[in-house]
């Protein structure tokens, strides 16, 4: 299932995908995959992501 | 010990040299923290090496059920073995470079091509040099010449593929 919520806080920083990877140290094409919903991230991921958003757990991976 | 053997061995010895200074820079690198992979292509890269490793084994098992007593018609066993390794290259490169899992975080294109391209291209040079002097054929069958062949071969599909990849990867990215 794809994860709109994240693009949509990304694209509200003004981030692309290139510039989230880079600051949460992953390739462009993991984010790309985790907005897709082709890859599920490990928690620890999700914290950095969430962290760099300015969002909680909830907001952008809790279903 | 035939002259060819002893250049076969010499050549595997400085491989696997070399080989290990790569996989020394690389280790020096990752404590350096600056060029790795992230979860995601680790977690592909083992599925990659796990098809490229089934498909090798198989391959093996039935290369040596159907060839243990007798040499194929058209090839020697080295040439056969490694024809296998080839085809297990290619199935866990491609696997890998398909699903983004191949170049390092902050490792360029150029990088991998230069890495193919170099070695392709040194395979495939010999192996037209075999072609030409004749020396590819050994009693009617490829001999060990064969395998710059197969080497030559892998390297410029997985060139192919990574250039596809990259092309698609640009596309998506505009």
């Amino acid at each position: 299932m794809k994860n709109l919520r994240l693009k949509s806080a990304r694209a509200a920083k003004d981030l692309s995908q290139q510039a989230l990877a880079d600051m949460v140290g992953v390739s462009r094409q993991t984010i790309n995959a985790i907005e897709k919903g082709d890859y599920n991230p490990t928690i620890r991921l999700c914290i950095d992501i969430c962290k760099v958003l300015d969002k909680t757990l909830d907001e952008i991976f809790w279903e | 010990m035939e002259e060819r053997n002893i250049a076969f061995i010499i050549g595997m010895v400085v491989g696997g040299f070399v080989l290990a200074v790569v996989a020394l820079i690389q280790k020096v690198k990752k404590e350096k923290a600056w060029c790795e992979y992230d979860e995601r292509q680790l977690q592909a890269r083992g599925k990659a090496f796990q098809y490229g490793f089934v498909v090798l084994l198989f391959y093996d098992v039935f290369y040596a059920a159907l060839f243990a007593e007798n040499e194929p018609s058209w090839c020697n066993n080295m040439f056969g073995i490694f024809l296998g390794v080839g085809i297990a290259l290619v199935i866990m490169g491609g696997y890998a470079i398909w699903n983004d899992a191949f170049m390092q975080l902050n490792q360029t294109p150029l990088a991998v091509y230069l890495i193919f391209g170099g070695v392709g291209g040194m395979n495939l040079i010999a192996a037209i040099g075999h072609i030409w002097t004749g020396e590819f054929l050994e009693n009617g069958k490829i001999g060990d010449s064969g395998i710059n062949l197969v080497l030559g071969v892998t390297m410029l599909i997985l060139t192919i593929t990574f250039a596809v990849k990259n092309h698609l990867d640009k596309r998506e990215e505009e």
